[in-house]
């Protein structure tokens, strides 16, 4: 499949992420790798299927690789494959494999995994849903010195309305109704309208950004996600450096709401 | 966190776990999934080892609730790698023992320094492919992970003197791998 990259899309990517727009002019975020995601994998992402095991997920992650930034104009062509489907009794494995090209050369890998079960998982109470535009703060994702390993990094705030939900469904193609319906995400057994994985994926790139300035800030990372955010909520992105070697530094990053953390991850950043 | 506080964790974890609570398995999951696909690129090589990865996240899930604790937590989710290596591997026709020189890890050091272990590694991976399957199960286990006599010769089924006797022929067919011929 192909992905045009294009100033439109990027501008509704970025303002729907709450980025800063001023930060990748010329060059796309490298959370486009979700849109590049999107782009082959809604039939299994989204697959009436699959949708229901998200109420019993046992695991569920997500990593990318990227190569080189893309620049607005660039073609991408985007592979994607199921890698592995095991199942053992009521347990299912179901790995997600993605290679992009553009720009010249390889510019993406990306592989999702779930570790889902057949056996219903305990209904959440409801949740009520909250006005279409209520959000919390979103800091600007200023650039930062690297700190030394071991040390902390400047925690960042992070929120989506619904209405930003709409738009980065709109912006990705993940138009999953749990995202943007209240009724569904109830039958899908959660409390109600979920933010996106991937966005918080998002969150947790720009986090990292800030500390390299270029357009390629990251290197790879990986994400697993716990529990889900709810539009409206307060999260914030924060963690520590867990490593700084000549070419990249490691951090060790998550988004976490009330002290709880909703996704965990590793985030190699470019020196 | 003190290793004190990681133990306590680790068995809070577990014991959650063992009861079906999803979170904490997948918190387990999230620290040994890379020992755990390093161990099987070891046994299998790279080409099955995503797979016996995946495959050991599955069973240990399903056998959760068995899990008594009489060993570490990890001592027992690499024994299940192990059984499920050697399940796929019968399996498997796929397998290719020169295969595990492919995965090289960045180690972080100077160029030069990184470029002669990469090399050395290499050497070593390869070397390993060599053995028998029987003689590479015993040093993998008992040199790279640190496994007793006692723990390599009951989770392969074999007595305490056949593990030492296969280890030391597998020393000895690597030093000659490594060195070359005196």
């Amino acid at each position: 499949m192909d992905l045009p990259v294009e100033s439109g899309g990027i501008a509704d990517l970025i303002v729907a992420t709450g980025d800063e727009p001023g930060r990748w002019s010329g060059y796309a975020p490298p959370y486009l790798a979700s849109v590049a995601l999107f782009t082959v994998a809604p039939r299994l992402l989204a697959d009436p299927v699959v949708v229901p095991f998200t109420r019993s997920l046992i695991h569920a992650e997500q990593s990318f690789k990227w190569y080189r930034a893309l620049e607005v104009g660039d073609e991408v062509s985007v592979t994607g494959r199921v890698g592995t489907v095991r199942a053992r009794g009521p347990v299912h494995l179901v790995a997600f494999d993605l290679e992009a090209r553009g720009g010249g050369g390889p510019w993406l890998e990306a592989r999702s995994v779930f570790l889902l079960s057949d056996e219903a998982a305990v209904a959440a109470e409801e949740k009520a849903e909250p006005e279409a535009l209520e959000r919390g703060d979103n800091d600007k994702a200023a650039p930062l010195e690297l700190p030394a390993a071991g040390e902390p990094v400047e925690a960042m705030a992070r929120s989506a309305s619904r209405a930003d939900l709409v738009r980065y469904a709109g912006a990705t193609r993940d138009w999953n109704p749990i995202h943007w319906d209240h009724d569904s995400a109830r039958r899908a057994g959660l409390p109600g309208i979920v933010v996106h994985g991937l966005l918080m994926v998002a969150w947790l790139i720009q986090a990292g950004a800030r500390y390299h300035d270029g357009p390629a800030p990251l290197v790879q990372m990986r994400a697993r996600f716990r529990r889900p955010l709810h539009p409206g909520d307060q999260a914030v992105v924060g963690g520590k450096v867990q490593s700084v070697g000549g070419d990249h530094a490691a951090l060790d990053l998550s988004v976490a709401s009330d002290g709880e953390a909703l996704l965990s991850s590793s985030v190699w950043v470019t020196r | 966190m003190t290793a004190g506080e990681v133990k306590r964790d680790e068995r809070e974890l577990v014991e959650r776990a063992r009861n079906g609570d999803r979170e904490a398995f997948g918190d387990l999951v999230w620290r040994y999934q890379d020992t755990v696909y390093t161990l099987a690129t070891r046994l299998v090589g790279p080409d099955l080892a995503a797979d016996v990865a995946q495959e050991a996240l599955i069973r240990a899930w399903r056998a959760m609730p068995r899990f008594r604790g009489d060993a570490a937590f990890a001592t027992w989710l690499h024994r299940i790698t192990v059984n499920t290596a050697w399940t796929l591997r019968r399996r498997s026709t796929r397998h290719q023992t020169q295969q595990l020189d492919e995965a090289i890890v960045d180690t972080g050091l100077a160029p030069e320094r990184a470029g002669e272990l990469a090399e050395l590694r290499i050497g070593i991976r390869r070397a390993i492919g060599e053995l028998s399957a029987g003689q590479r199960a015993v040093v993998v286990l008992r040199d790279v992970h640190g496994w007793s006599n006692a723990e390599v010769a009951h989770e392969l089924g074999i007595t305490q003197t056949t593990a030492k006797v296969r280890l030391h022929r597998a020393r000895r067919r690597l030093r000659v791998l490594l060195e070359g011929p005196r």
